[in-house]
């Protein structure tokens, strides 16, 4: 194992599909809202399976200190989703490994590496204890959004329309445990597309 | 016409909304009374991804938890994206509804009933 490399792992269960917990991952409009450490997310570019970002965020141990951060994110295959983000000047590479336990419930491995050569290695032992304090925070604030998702998917809602209107037919859809498509549908004044370098940024 | 039983004072509306599931109609309310003490029933489930509908008390509009759309307090139509969804508007009567009004004046920082009118 590179010296220079700090390993943490994380690993949760939740009782919605790996479909549901993969959405919450694609879904960028809820950062800023939901996550208290997140004071402003920018899409810059997004096509098919990868992303590129820039998150303002705020530290949980110094919620004073904001920083900016460049996020490269790519749906690497079915199971693993792939961050590399940039943050205080140390190079980031998170692995999200989603495994499905039943057609209900998902299992979720989160795999943090920081690349701390030179000066950078001063931060190892502050990043070994804010890491597990960020990762359980956000872990917190997303827990409703994967709960409720897959209790609405389980009522046949459809995004952007709602359930159906016939009550009977607010029932789990056939296609429920289709893969989600990338990226996510943002509508055209979504706020993740106001920066001047986004891709999608008509007025820019 | 079916009705269901909701909540047992209006007066626990002042300044706090009730999120309730009812299994009966399949889908989520929030019962809220806005500034000028109405009572409204809408869905509480945000047309765009399924989010929690809150009412916000300050602005007096409907807002999704998870993405902060807003929603007419009205007839539920999303003001801040042009969606084809929409948060369903239920009725509901407020049962017994016999709360006699009273005029009345204020003067020198006195309230006065007017018995006669």
């Amino acid at each position: 194992m590179n010296k220079n490399i700090l390993e943490l792992n994380f690993i949760k269960k939740i009782n919605c599909s790996k479909e549901v917990a993969f959405w919450n991952y694609w879904d960028h409009e809820h950062l800023d809202i939901v996550h208290d450490g997140y004071q402003k997310s920018d899409v810059l570019y997004d096509k098919k399976n990868f992303l590129f970002r820039v998150d303002q965020i705020k530290i949980p141990l110094v919620p004073f200190l904001k920083f900016m951060t460049p996020i490269f994110m790519v749906q690497d295959n079915d199971d693993d989703l792939l961050v590399y983000a940039i943050q205080m000047g140390v190079l980031s590479k998170t692995t999200i490994t989603i495994t499905s336990k039943s057609e209900k419930s998902c299992q979720i491995k989160m795999n943090y590496k920081f690349y701390l050569n030179g000066w950078r290695k001063i931060l190892r032992p502050f990043l070994k204890k804010l890491i597990p304090k960020w990762n359980e925070r956000v872990w917190q604030e997303d827990i409703n959004l994967k709960l409720r998702r897959q209790k609405v998917k389980d009522m046949g809602f459809k995004d952007f329309i709602g359930l159906n209107d016939d009550r009977e037919k607010r029932v789990a859809q056939d296609n429920q445990t289709e893969n989600i498509i990338l990226p996510i549908p943002r509508p055209t004044n979504s706020t993740r597309d106001l920066h001047p370098f986004s891709i999608k940024n008509k007025n820019k | 016409m079916e009705k269901i039983f909701l909540i047992t004072r209006t007066n626990l509306l002042k300044d706090k909304y009730f999120i309730k599931f009812i299994e009966e109609i399949k889908d989520e309310i929030i019962i809220f009374s806005d500034k000028n003490n109405d009572i409204r029933i809408l869905s509480s489930i945000c047309p765009h991804f399924g989010g929690e509908i809150y009412f916000d008390y300050k602005n007096d509009v409907l807002r999704c938890k998870w993405h902060g759309w807003k929603f007419s307090k009205h007839n539920g139509v999303c003001t801040s994206h042009p969606i084809k969804g929409e948060l369903k508007n239920y009725n509901f009567d407020v049962i017994p509804n016999n709360l006699k009004k009273f005029n009345f004046d204020i003067n020198d920082d006195r309230i006065y009933l007017k018995l006669n009118e």
